[in-house]
């Protein structure tokens, strides 16, 4: 009978050949057998970023090797991805495992007495006050028919989706250039939903204390099932869930596994909570966030359409003494231009008109010299995310993560 | 101030978690309020030493160090940074000088050792940067920076990629570290393995695409995999002895031919020559083209 390859041999092979997955998932085994569970958990999680379908074998190891390390819940999720495919066949360890499984619970909310050190009370934003609605938000058609196909009616009306058999789990990720409206388009989302808002940004979060910052983030969660319906909303996702990969600190990778865990443990006993989340850097997040039933959905949001900057325009300079400026030929020369952007450039053309008035001490209204000054101050602040995302559209290969923005780059003729 | 308001350590520490997740404007913001009221605190300069290294301004990151070091001459974050620092700007000398006050410090400490043969590496003394990563290595048999030097030592002194023990033990033990993948890239750039390079620089090039010199390296590598660089394998492959090899046949094939089949022979030197017209001709016109962007 043939000896199968020794670990030595295997690590050999990988050296020559590191994307041959079929290799890795031997490798993996091999070290599952031989007990080096981490390092097989480690081979195991690679091949699903680079395999992200999966084959059987691919999620029966992981599976396996999640279970190894005592990564139970996480375990029972890919056991479950490897029971969906043809020529399945139940593994033991995991098949009794998954009979007797309960939902896990996630740590209760604790009462912290008054002055006590050591612990702080988690702060969390408030509901959104005022109700941005879709409507509320100009131009974007396209991306909100997306976002309420996607996300707002499978919420709504989940028995509709279940019918056609439609997945609609998981958490939702914006991405895109800075300034263009993220956590506007999640605010309204809450509200389209007719759902409370929690959002929460990284100093919510992050504490001094070890182990605080794993406490606060799983309150947070408690608080959006208590408060159910719920969206909560990450901003800047990518440094509370840093790639572990990149991380230097072993605090950063706790906090990420915590997230998993939570968004897991969500995705199992509370359907009620909606998880969105926005970035500038999509590139920074841990890639286990993007797997099925965690930020699976991803939606880049686009600096503002032609139509978008036109309204916006018109609804900033609404009472605002203007002679002779065609906003439609403005809204056509600051393509890329954020929402930002726009209003710095009407800030510009506003000193503009203002300075004149004041050194001459002739009043006037603003005038299309004014705005063609401001342009000539100004530059789209999202070319530097495009040409950066570019990078990665043109020379990093088919990645199934930027389709959007490889279409808008397109489109725009930055690509 | 409030009995509950973090010391100036407790904010270094929350500073250092913002800039472990690279936030570096929050933390830049953070470290501004925190060292108007502790401006020599050695905690607070070191991280903001540690802001300004990592956007590549080393000359205020040793000032940062300076003023860190001089509050506090044993803050060993702060001299770990400056030996990194050192080593960087190719002040060999000084970065030898202060690795060997830590090693007689902290004789036993891993890191110092993998530290110091990075300097050796540096200074291209490759068998004693070897010695001190197998020092750390006999110390912590898992130091990653140690491991990183010593791959990068096979690298460079194995020109046709051999096999790198080091290389293999961060593929098992971190097969998804950008470090760990860059290091493979390398290693299959010198065995001539130039596709599975390619996918893994651009494998790299997903993880930080806002990286100029990883993209330069997909550019250059996907020059080199261009369908067209096809017919000039041997000699990318080979290099010069691939030249002289296929001259000399060429010419030894022709004179040959001559005697018996003189048309073939003409053929077979025109071929010959377009073969090696093409050789000077395109690679650099492609290169440029492609490196364009």
């Amino acid at each position: 009978m043939d000896q199968p390859p020794s670990r030595d041999t295997l690590e050999q092979q990988l050296l020559v050949a590191p994307f041959d997955i079929e290799l890795r998932l031997a490798y993996a085994e091999r070290l599952l057998d031989d007990g080096a569970h981490a390092q097989a958990l480690a081979q195991a999680e690679l091949v699903d970023r680079q395999q992200p379908a999966g084959s059987l074998r691919s999620r029966l190891v992981l599976a396996r090797s999640l279970h190894a390390v005592g990564r139970t819940p996480e375990a029972l999720t890919a056991y479950e991805r490897a029971r969906e495919l043809d020529g399945f066949e139940p593994v033991e360890p995991l098949e009794s495992l998954r009979s007797t499984a309960q939902p896990t619970r996630s740590p209760p909310l604790r009462l912290v007495p008054a002055g006590s050190t050591g612990a702080e009370v988690v702060s969390i934003a408030q509901v959104a006050e005022e109700k941005v609605r879709f409507s509320s938000i100009v131009g974007m058609e396209e991306l909100k028919k997306t976002i309420r196909l996607k996300i707002i009616e499978p919420y709504l009306n989940p028995g509709l989706f279940a019918r056609f058999k439609s997945n609609a789990g998981g958490g939702l990720l914006l991405y895109g250039p800075p300034g263009c409206g993220k956590t506007m388009m999640a605010r309204a989302v809450a509200n389209e939903c007719n759902a409370n808002f929690v959002s929460i940004g990284i100093s919510d979060i992050l504490n001094m204390w070890l182990g605080e910052s794993e406490r606060n983030l799983a309150a947070v969660f408690d608080k959006a099932r208590a408060q159910q319906p719920c969206v909560l909303f990450f901003d800047e996702l990518d440094a509370l869930a840093y790639s572990r990969s990149k991380a230097g600190s072993s605090s950063a990778r706790t906090v990420v596994n915590e997230f998993l865990a939570q968004l897991d443990g969500v995705g199992r006993e509370n359907k009620g909570v909606l998880i969105l989340a926005a970035t500038n850097m999509p590139w920074d997040i841990d890639p286990a966030m993007r797997r099925p039933g965690r930020f699976s959905r991803q939606i880049f949001v686009p600096p503002p359409d032609l139509a978008a900057r036109a309204a916006m325009l018109a609804i900033k300079l609404t009472g605002v003494p203007m002679q002779g400026v065609d906003l439609g030929v403005i809204a056509r020369a600051t393509e890329h231009y954020s929402g930002a952007d726009m209003d710095g450039l009407i800030e510009l053309a506003k000193e503009s008109a203002l300075g004149e008035a004041l050194s001459t001490g002739v009043e006037r209204a603003i005038g299309g010299g004014d705005f063609d000054h401001a342009l000539r101050q100004t530059q789209a602040s999202t070319l530097d995310w495009l040409r950066t995302v570019r990078n990665v559209v043109k020379y990093a290969g088919d990645d199934a993560s930027y389709r959007d923005v490889e279409v808008y780059l397109k489109a725009t003729k930055l690509l | 101030m409030s009995a509950d308001a973090p010391t100036a350590a407790q904010r270094a520490q929350q500073i250092g978690e913002l800039v472990d997740r690279r936030r570096i404007a929050l933390a830049r913001d953070a470290l501004h309020e925190a060292l108007m009221s502790d401006p020599q605190h050695a905690d607070l300069l070191y991280q903001a030493a540690r802001v300004d290294a990592l956007e590549d301004n080393n000359a205020s990151a040793r000032e940062s160090l300076g003023r860190a070091l001089a509050s506090e001459p044993e803050h060993l974050g702060a001299r770990m940074l400056l030996l990194w620092l050192l080593t960087d700007d190719g002040d060999l000398v000084q970065a030898e000088a202060l690795a060997l006050t830590l090693l007689r410090e902290h004789p036993n400490w891993a890191d110092l050792y993998a530290a110091y043969a990075r300097v050796m590496l540096r200074a291209l003394k490759f068998s004693k940067a070897r010695e001190l990563c197998r020092e750390a290595l006999r110390l912590d048999p898992a130091n990653e920076a140690a491991l990183h030097t010593m791959g990068l030592c096979d690298i460079i002194e194995n020109p046709r990629g051999a096999d790198s023990a080091a290389i293999r033990t961060l593929i098992a033990q971190s097969p998804d570290d950008r470090y760990t993948l860059g290091l493979v890239v390398a290693a299959l750039t010198q065995a001539g393995k130039t596709r599975e390079a390619l996918r893994g620089a651009r494998e790299l090039l997903r993880l930080q695409p806002n990286d100029p010199h990883l993209l330069h390296n997909v550019r250059e590598l996907a020059y080199v995999n261009h369908w067209s660089m096809a017919p000039l394998r041997p000699l990318q492959r080979f290099g010069w002895s691939a030249s002289v090899g296929i001259w000399i046949g060429g010419i030894v094939l022709t004179r040959v031919l001559a005697g018996f089949q003189p048309g073939l022979a003409i053929v077979l030197g025109w071929c010959i020559f377009g073969y090696a017209l093409y050789s000077w001709v395109w690679p650099p016109l492609l290169r440029r083209i492609m490196l364009r962007g």
